[in-house]
């Protein structure tokens, strides 16, 4: 059972999975049995065996690591190392801290802060006996400020969020503030401050709203000047904590939270990883980040996301007013201090932290018009792409009136069909049309405003495709399309000279050649059938002349040699001089070359034959390996051995005729044939076998 | 030139141990054969003879391709037929020492090895062990700074060769006389020693690092000595002085043997090459690269004419000595070569690995024969037994283990120790097997067959 199973998840799932990459390994400090050894390293430094096996330690230095004498202590004698064992502190297990909670660039993060996050003691003893009492919300509130935010509450969203937390939160009033808190301090830590002396613990019948009443904690907060740095930076322990996690790593990115970040950014310019995300969007399926799956957005050290939409102008825009920085809390207050508490009452139902979508919501009005800030220098792999009218459409934009009064107008033909592209998006034409072009131009249209749209895009238009193509080609711009979008930046990463636009272009084009620019212009022209704009051209000047001219050599180039390609063209740098054509002509006309195959049969080597007796495969005394200089040598070697041979067999055969059994000769008959040596010879070589 | 030979047919070749030997046709032979002596391993007959001048002198025919299937009569016809100072009257002779060969040779017995003695007395691990000609004694080389020298028969130690400053890490006695011993030792100098006096005849001072590798010539008149400072040296016996040095490696040498004729030197070295060297001029005659890796072992075959080297890159490879050129190249090893053994006739070789096993190749064919699999950790040592038949190989699994050749399968695995195995070996008769691990013992193994050696020699003796 168990084998057929484990069969089963083999075929499954391919190869099975160590426990442990072999970077954690080594992170680990784990190494396999294998590599268990002492690496012995030459006076060079080198490892004395290529792979470092096991070797006697320091042998070829001279000296022997088994111990002193065989035994396992020193001259001086054996000494075993002290150990005393965590055995007894067993029971002293620490409580879960809030770092027990954080993933590992959140702990990353929160580390390289260096602060310490802790319950202080008086809460905790405040709390009931539970193990989890130190324990906050899952979102990484300490319980305590649990307590703070929803004491006495009764509202829908705080039935919520008690009904998603394991404990229930505290429905007393908070505990007397402590007075030796700020005294004592041996350790810098922050933890979830307690209350200041004045605060007073919100109540049912008061109905304040909780920034309300954080705005006066921090009024009185402030009051006493020893616990401002302390209260801020409780203010930004919480922000940190209350914010969901907006740095993009990893896996799972808020789940879909509608609190996140990411979705606080109008749908029209959200920031997209992928086409397919785009697509998605379209299609409405899954609004939330928690599509991205894996995927790292940052790079080089530093977060994209943060620097794009951190943006001072737009900081905590998401955020709920209560975790802005402190000024910004103050000015909230103050706005909000205006306002009639009765006004701001939150009904029933409503979560503190929140606002209802009716509400003067600033950012929600602003959003409209946000606009993002600058790309940072270097960043890619993030594209900023327009979402689809028809979508943008249906969440009410000014476009998509646009569009529906286009399409109330024209029908639905007219939209999709690209000639009234200029009518639909509002497009001027650039240049004053001449009279040539507007003969030039199309048949009028049916109706006489569009025919005036159409005579700014109609020479454009009447380019045939081919000419387009090398065209936009010749700009020297990559227009990548849906799967083949340039995602991690590999076009922009051979731009050098970012800062310098000149000297990219001369890096570019490094031969602006005015007069060719001319003819290739004319020749263009001639050619796609349009007699433009000589003033387009005149108008340039400088190095706007100089950056067009190259383009447009790039257009005959390109033009010229469309058929070949990159390769060709690599080739045509290194071989300025070779005769193409002429090399191509020679190659069509010339025949494949035939595949030949040759092979050799094995021979054994002469010696292995002398050694054996066997007969030498080439007879005539070459040996595979033997110098040029040898064969006349042995070969009067060996007729020598012949010749002696013949001498002895005749005269054996005289002198010995009683002698029935002539010894078989070596090597060379005298027949000069060569014989098959018997058969015993080769059991004798070959073993027992009969091959 | 030392050595006439002439290859015929069957393998048997005739060396000749002196100079002027001439014969002719019809002719009486200026030399007076005085008796034969039979060598098992590789098969071969050696003629000791008198000169006219009285001097006397020996040589040897190598019946390296004997089977137990070979047409005697042919081989004995053939062999009256080349060596003149075999008459037709020693036929008989002939025959019968053939037939013992062939029965030598035809001894398969799978006897089971069982452990005989454990060998305590140094107080480090071992780095070598080896034995004499006859197997009657043999040595251990130890990081505690000594060498023993112990009898086969009793495991008793006769000797202890005290004196170097540092690890002994290579030692050889010098078969097949066996009454010397040299130790090589990281204190940068090597010792010649009275195997059995046990007094240190020489101290062969010269290299400036350790000496990793030293080995005699067969004629007992060398010894040449390996060093991690790129160089070999050569000494001379009798006087201890330093005949040559073999310099031209760029890296530490880790391996060195001589051919049987003693006239060659082979070094492989940590920069990739081997070398062959001439031992009287002291010069290269040829370097053998090709090896994409550290040379970890090198061995000349009995007759001198290739030589294997085995490489980390997991590969070995099958030299020409006369030309340098690398005719064979074994692969199959996944792992690192550490160590490359031919067996006595030169027809197979094994090479031990890193990866766990050990792989038997036909030299002539290049082909793999068998793998041995089994072992759990690398293998550092491998030998062929003297007959051929077997392969023990030493492991850092703490095990021997001991293959057949032809099959690959493992007859036996010998357990016991307790830490890493670094060197293993047979007696001549292939009947003990010694073992020197890690865990500071050295251990006899002994098959169950085991009956006392009734020769003196290796040689048994026909007199004329």
């Amino acid at each position: 059972m168990r084998r057929s199973r484990s069969e089963g998840a083999k075929t499954f799932l391919g190869q099975a999975v160590a426990r442990y990459d072999v970077d954690e390994l080594d992170d680990l400090g784990k190494r396999s049995k294998r590599e268990e050894y002492v690496e012995v390293k030459r006076p060079d430094g080198t490892v004395a065996k290529a792979r470092g096996e096991r070797t006697f330690y320091g042998a070829f230095e001279g000296g022997f690591s088994a111990g002193y004498w065989g035994t396992v202590g020193s001259k001086e004698g054996w000494e075993p190392a002290s150990f005393s064992s965590s055995r007894s502190k067993r029971h002293a297990e620490a409580a879960l801290q809030v770092e027990d909670f954080m993933d590992e660039e959140d702990l990353r993060d929160h580390r390289s802060s260096r602060k310490t996050i802790a319950a202080r003691r008086e809460f905790e003893s405040a709390q009931g006996p539970s193990p989890n009492s130190s324990a906050g919300l899952p979102n990484g509130l300490p319980r305590q400020l649990e307590a703070e935010l929803f004491t006495g509450d009764d509202r829908l969203g705080t039935r919520l969020l008690r009904a998603s937390s394991l404990v229930t939160p505290f429905e007393t009033a908070l505990p007397e503030p402590a007075i030796e808190i700020s005294s004592v301090k041996p350790k810098k830590s922050y933890g979830c401050a307690r209350p200041p002396p004045g605060y007073q613990a919100p109540s049912e019948a008061f109905g304040v709203e909780w920034p309300q009443q954080t705005g006066k904690r921090l009024a009185a907060t402030l009051k006493n000047v020893s616990q401002v740095a302390n209260s801020s930076a409780l203010e930004a322990e919480l922000e940190r904590l209350w914010r969901s996690k907006n740095d993009l790593h990893g896996i799972g990115y808020t789940l879909g939270s509608r609190f996140c970040s990411a979705n606080s950014v109008p749908n029209s310019r959200r920031l997209y990883m992928s086409s397919a995300r785009g697509k998605n969007l379209a299609a409405k399926q899954g609004i939330g980040y928690a599509q991205f799956g894996t995927g790292v957005l940052d790079q080089d050290e530093y977060d994209a996301w943060e620097e794009v939409y951190d943006h001072e102008t737009d900081k905590h825009s998401h955020y709920h007013p209560s975790l802005r920085d402190e000024e910004v809390e103050e000015t909230a207050h103050a706005a909000l201090s205006d306002v009639k508490p009765a006004a701001s009452m939150p009904q029933t139902g409503d979560v503190p932290g929140f606002v209802r979508a009716g509400g003067q919501d600033k950012e929600s009005q602003d959003l409209r018009h946000w606009h993002p800030p600058p790309v940072p220098r270097g960043y890619k792999g993030v594209h900023l792409i327009e979402i689809s009218p028809l979508q943008e459409a249906e969440e009410g934009s000014m476009e998509h009136r646009k569009l529906m009064e286009f399409r109330k107008k024209h029908g639905q033909q007219r939209l999709l069909d690209p000639r009234y592209r200029a009518e639909l998006l509002g497009e001027q034409s650039r240049a004053e049309p001449s009279p040539e072009n507007d003969i030039a131009a199309p048949p009028a249209p049916p109706e006489a405003d569009e025919a005036c749209m159409q005579r700014s895009a109609a020479p454009l238009w009447r380019v045939p495709d081919q000419h387009k193509q090398n065209l936009l080609n010749a700009l020297g711009r990559h227009f990548v399309m849906g799967q083949t979008q340039d995602m991690d930046g590999a076009a922009a990463r051979h731009e050098p000279f970012k800062n310098d636009p000149s000297k990219q272009q001369r890096y570019a084009k490094p031969v602006p050649d005015y007069r060719r620019f001319e003819i290739v212009w004319a020749s263009i022209n001639r050619s796609i059938g349009w007699t433009p704009a000589p003033p387009f051209c005149l108008a340039m000047e400088g190095k706007a002349a100089v950056s067009e001219a190259l383009k447009d050599s790039q257009v005959e180039r390109d033009v010229e040699f469309a058929e070949f390609g990159r390769v060709y063209r690599s080739f045509r740098q290194q071989h300025p001089e070779a005769d193409i054509v002429k090399a191509l002509e020679e190659k069509a006309s010339s025949q494949a070359p035939l595949l030949r195959r040759t092979a050799v049969p094995w021979t054994p080597d002469k010696l292995l034959c002398r050694r054996w007796g066997v007969p030498e495969p080439k007879p005539g005394g070459f040996s595979d390996h033997a110098p040029a200089a040898l064969p006349p040598k042995q070969k009067k070697y060996n007729e020598q051995v012949k010749g002696k041979d013949h001498a002895k067999a005749s005269a054996s055969s005289s002198t010995g005729p009683s002698d029935p059994d002539p010894v078989p000769h070596a090597n060379v008959a005298p027949g000069g044939e060569l014989t098959r040596p018997p058969k015993s010879l080769f059991a004798s070589i070959f073993g027992e076998s009969e091959e | 030139m030392a050595a006439a030979e002439r290859s015929v047919q069957c393998g048997l070749s005739v060396t000749v141990g002196v100079e002027g030997c001439s014969r002719g046709p019809g002719h009486q032979p200026v030399m007076k054969l005085k008796r034969f002596l039979l060598r098992y391993f590789p098969p071969g007959i050696v003629l000791e003879y008198q000169r006219r001048n009285g001097d006397v002198e020996t040589k040897s025919i190598d019946l390296l391709n004997l089977t137990p299937e070979t047409d005697v009569e042919v081989l004995i016809n053939q062999i009256v037929f080349e060596e003149p100072l075999i008459s037709e009257n020693k036929k008989d002779t002939l025959r019968k020492m053939i037939y013992k060969l062939m029965e030598k040779i035809d001894n398969k017995d799978s006897q089971r090895f069982y452990l005989f003695k454990i060998l305590r007395a140094h107080i480090l691990p071992l780095t070598n062990c080896a034995f004499n000609k006859s197997g009657s004694k043999f040595i251990t080389g130890s990081y505690d700074r000594t060498c023993r020298v112990w009898d086969t028969l009793s495991g008793e130690e006769l000797l202890t060769l005290d004196g170097h400053k540092n690890v002994v890490y290579a030692i050889a006695f010098n078969n097949p006389f066996g009454d010397k011993i040299v130790t090589g030792s990281f204190d940068k100098t090597a010792k010649l020693w009275d195997a059995n006096t046990g007094q240190c005849i020489h101290t062969l001072k010269g290299h400036h690092t350790e000496i990793v590798c030293v080995a005699f010539n067969v004629q007992g008149t060398h010894v040449a000595t390996g060093s991690m400072d790129n160089t070999a040296k050569l000494w001379d016996v009798e006087t201890g002085h330093q005949i040559a040095s073999l310099d031209g490696h760029s890296a530490e040498i880790v391996s060195l043997n001589f051919n049987t004729d003693g006239d060659k030197i082979l070094t492989g070295s940590f920069d990739n090459t081997a070398k062959v060297w001439d031992v009287r001029s002291g010069r290269c005659v040829h370097t053998l690269a090709g090896h994409r890796g550290e040379i970890s072992s090198t061995q000349f075959d009995f007759t001198g004419d290739y030589c294997i080297t085995g490489s980390i890159d997991r590969t070995c490879k099958l030299w020409d000595v006369n030309n340098g050129q690398c005719m064979e190249t074994m692969r199959g090893h996944s792992d690192e070569v550490l160590d490359v053994c031919f067996n006595t006739t030169g027809n197979r070789l094994v090479t031990a690995s890193a990866d766990c096993t050990a792989r038997v190749y036909n030299v002539m064919t290049g082909a793999c024969i068998s793998i041995l699999i089994g072992h759990e950790g690398e293998i550092s040592k491998v030998q062929f037994s003297p007959n051929g038949y077997k392969i023990i190989t030493a492991s850092s699994d703490r095990t021997c283990r001991l293959w057949s050749v032809e099959t690959g399968e493992c007859l036996q695995v010998l357990e016991g120790h307790s830490d890493e195995i670094f060197s293993c070996a047979f007696n001549y008769e292939g009947d003990t097997v010694i073992t020197g691990s890690k865990d500071n013992t050295c251990r006899i193994w002994k098959d169950n067959f085991f009956t006392p050696a009734d020769e003196d020699d290796q040689y048994d003796r026909y007199e004329d």
